[in-house]
């Protein structure tokens, strides 16, 4: 197509169908410049740099070309400041690789590479090409000054696109090699000096813990959210207070204390009841009760307490974003209150309260600041008054517990990294499913509100 | 068409407004029970901003009676006193005296007033439940008879005048119906908990030249058997469908009676000039309507 006819065309047509295309066409250098970052960046993760940094700069600087290609044939002009831009992002490139061992002499084996400076500063210079583009194919008219933004905006999201993917592509390569159905449905047990490998104790922990804690902070979270929202006043402030430092405090603290409270439990009472609840217990080899260092069900009130708030919050919200014509639309028919909540309120919030026990569970399934302190690699049974662990804990033995343990358990350490975002990532489609489901029964759309 | 009754109550006010040296007693003569509510004196307030100043006004049994005035008047409020919706607002304080069959509502628990006075909005507002569900709301939060739903469900939306176009898909959600179908579908759930009287603000508020005809033919047939309190902008509205007439300014009950009396022969400049579709030129004298003398 000429350029004539191009711009023609232009004006013949509506500015959205146009910056559609737009849009289209300079989302290729854009692309080309994310798969270059994240060749740059990959290497850094898969120790391959020196073999992976000048493509992804090759990547980056052919994306700068393609923009200045894209506002060619469209424009017949050769954009100087782009080309003026390119050049500078290759000088820049150059200077960074010629100049790193002056400028990070003392560590420029692996750790600091020249990619970890120059595809980031690339990647922004690609990005200012793309949307000054932007700006010179679709004009100074308004809505192009509004397109110009998008590459920006895209950016942060690539990035983290990019950051993500490195992050679980490690640990899915690195995880998957040991992945087999006897490690997932063998309990690791001592066997002489050595240890056979298996989570399932640590899988059925993960559930036991996660399912007891939603269990006991569901009642309250929800109670609690309810009466923030629909009875403010000086109390609901105060349990809102309360909550929000609950929140704030760091977990390892609450860990901490919980440790300190088996241990003083232990030293004062060993047998009483409440001590054996809480720290629970194992049966040894000559059928004599052990004690382990923290029960399932004592973890479970540990993190039920730290996920309440969480619950809790999202259910005012939920109950608030209840549009006030229906609230009023049930009071008006004689409802009391208790009838509303339980046939309008509580359903329209159900979304929100669905989320709630979604990050609730996301917190108890990354409990370990509290299981550090309490947990146990699991060898032992899983059961309500056994002691606790989860794959979240069995990572953490697995590079800090004891040498008979981790001698054998190190490779599979993104192995049962692996099962957990497998169990976790499953849990949440099925939560984001059924939120979908309860919009649609509950508040009449898909879109909340 | 006016009852002998409610003809008396209807007087009254305007009697009292236009020459309070008549006398008579105002209590005495409504204890006919002509008037299934009364407000006395009714003053109501957000914070400092006093929006009722002391208002009388006596609703007929079994009429509809229409509240009209410019925006800001009052009358939204006026209506949403007479089934405490007023509490729901922290800041709104009412004073005076609103009866209901003599009964004091203020001292009355909300939830029983409210299952005896009910209301349709001006904004349809069905729960996102289906059509039978809508219907069957207030019966069921009222704890009402767990037997013969289907016969309230019908006879209601037959009042609503929206039965033949539902009557298929009761179980569909209330929400795929159009604006009209579904105030008039709130209007069956407000009617199937059997209340004596229906607040309506601005009913057909945001709905087509149709739809407003299938509601007012509703209100139509609810005459009669229900006490209607109507609030609309819409004057030629008021005069096809009200029986009784209060015309409302600036926070004062100006002028109230038989809605053609008002219409033929207001005593009020303010009253002929807002019925007459017109801006209201000469604002009535702020003076405060007083509690005739006994």
């Amino acid at each position: 197509m000429t350029d004539a006819a191009v711009l023609g065309e232009r004006k013949s047509q509506g500015i959205d169908e146009v910056a559609g295309r737009e849009r289209m066409a300079f989302a290729l250098p854009l692309a080309a410049a994310a798969i270059g970052a994240a060749v740059g960046l990959g290497a850094l993760f898969a120790n391959a740099v020196d073999a992976a940094s000048l493509p992804a700069v090759g990547l980056l600087a052919a994306s700068q070309l393609a923009s200045i290609w894209m506002v060619h044939r469209r424009t017949g002009t050769i954009d100087r400041r782009a080309v003026a831009l390119l050049v500078l992002s290759l000088v820049a490139a150059v200077v960074l690789y010629v100049a790193r061992e002056w400028m990070f002499g003392w560590n420029i084996n692996g750790i600091i590479h020249h990619s970890v400076l120059s595809v980031p500063l690339l990647l922004l210079l690609s990005t200012a090409i793309a949307a000054h583009s932007v700006r010179v194919v679709i004009g100074g008219t308004p809505s192009g000054r509004d397109f110009s933004l998008y590459p920006w905006l895209m950016l942060p999201i690539l990035l983290a696109l990019i950051a993500y993917g490195m992050l679980i592509g490690h640990i899915v390569a690195s995880g998957i090699g040991g992945l087999n159905v006897t490690l997932l449905t063998t309990v690791g047990a001592s066997a002489g000096n050595g240890y056979t490998p298996g989570f399932l104790n640590n899988i059925l922990g993960t559930f036991l813990l996660m399912s007891m804690t939603l269990l006991i902070a569901f009642l309250p979270g929800v109670g609690a959210g309810v009466f923030m929202a629909e009875y403010p006043g000086r109390l609901a402030a105060l349990i809102d207070f309360c909550t929000q430092m609950l929140r704030a405090v760091s977990m390892f603290v609450i860990g901490a204390a919980a440790f300190g409270l088996v241990n003083l439990l232990n030293s004062a009472k060993p047998d009483d009841l409440l001590s054996q609840l809480v720290r629970g217990s194992y049966a040894g080899p000559a059928g004599q009760v052990l004690p382990e260092r923290g029960s399932f069900l004592f973890a479970a009130v540990i993190l039920g307490l730290l996920v309440m708030p969480v619950i809790a919050k999202l259910t005012e919200e939920g109950l608030r974003s209840v549009p006030r014509e229906i609230r009023e639309g049930s009071i008006a028919l004689g409802a009391t209150e208790g009838h509303g909540l339980r046939r309008i309120l509580l359903p329209w919030a159900a979304p929100n309260i669905l989320t709630g026990l979604v990050l609730a569970a996301a917190e108890a399934n990354g409990s370990l600041a509290v299981l550090v302190f309490l947990g146990v690699i699991g060898d032992n049974g899983v059961g309500p008054l056994s002691g606790v662990t989860s794959l979240d804990y069995s990572i953490f033995e697995i590079s800090w517990g004891p040498m008979q343990y981790t001698r054998v358990m190190d490779q599979y350490r993104l192995t049962a990294a692996l099962v957990l975002l497998l169990l976790t990532m499953g849990l949440t489609v099925i939560a984001m499913l059924l939120q979908r489901r309860f919009a649609k029964r509950y508040r009449g759309s898909l879109t909340s509100n | 068409m006016t009852s002998q009754l409610s003809a008396a109550g209807g007087d009254l006010t305007g009697a009292a407004q236009a020459s309070p040296e008549l006398g008579g007693s105002f209590v005495e003569t409504t204890a006919a029970a002509a008037n299934i509510m009364e407000t006395e004196a009714l003053r109501i307030s957000y914070g400092k901003r006093e929006v009722l100043k002391g208002v009388w006004v006596p609703i007929a049994r079994g009429k509809v009676t229409a509240i009209v005035g410019p925006s800001g008047c009052g009358k939204t409020t006026l209506l949403r006193s007479l089934n405490r919706l007023t509490d729901l607002n922290s800041s709104c304080k009412v004073q005076g005296r609103i009866t209901l069959d003599g009964d004091e509502c203020i001292s009355m628990d909300p939830v029983l007033l409210r299952r005896r006075v009910g209301m349709v909005f001006q904004k349809p507002n069905p729960f996102p439940m289906s059509i039978r569900d809508n219907v069957l709301y207030g019966v069921q939060a009222q704890g009402m008879s767990k037997s013969g739903h289907d016969e309230i469900v019908e006879s209601s939306l037959r009042k609503a005048v929206i039965w033949d176009e539902v009557k298929d898909r009761l179980n569909h959600s209330a929400l795929e119906l159009s604006g009209g179908q579904q105030q008039r579908i709130c209007i069956a759930r407000t009617l199937a908990v059997n209340p004596k009287v229906v607040l309506m603000d601005e009913p057909a508020g945001s709905l087509d030249p149709r739809s407003t005809l299938l509601l007012e033919e509703s209100i139509m047939e609810m005459r009669g058997e229900y006490t209607v309190v109507i609030v609309t902008h819409d004057v030629p509205e008021a005069r096809r469908i009200s029986d009784f007439l209060a015309f409302m300014y600036e926070g004062r009950l100006v002028e109230f009676g038989e809605t053609e009396q008002l219409f033929s022969a207001p005593r009020e400049a303010a009253t002929r000039d807002y019925l007459a579709g017109g801006l209201v030129t000469t604002a009535p004298a702020a003076k405060e309507q007083e509690e005739p003398a006994a």
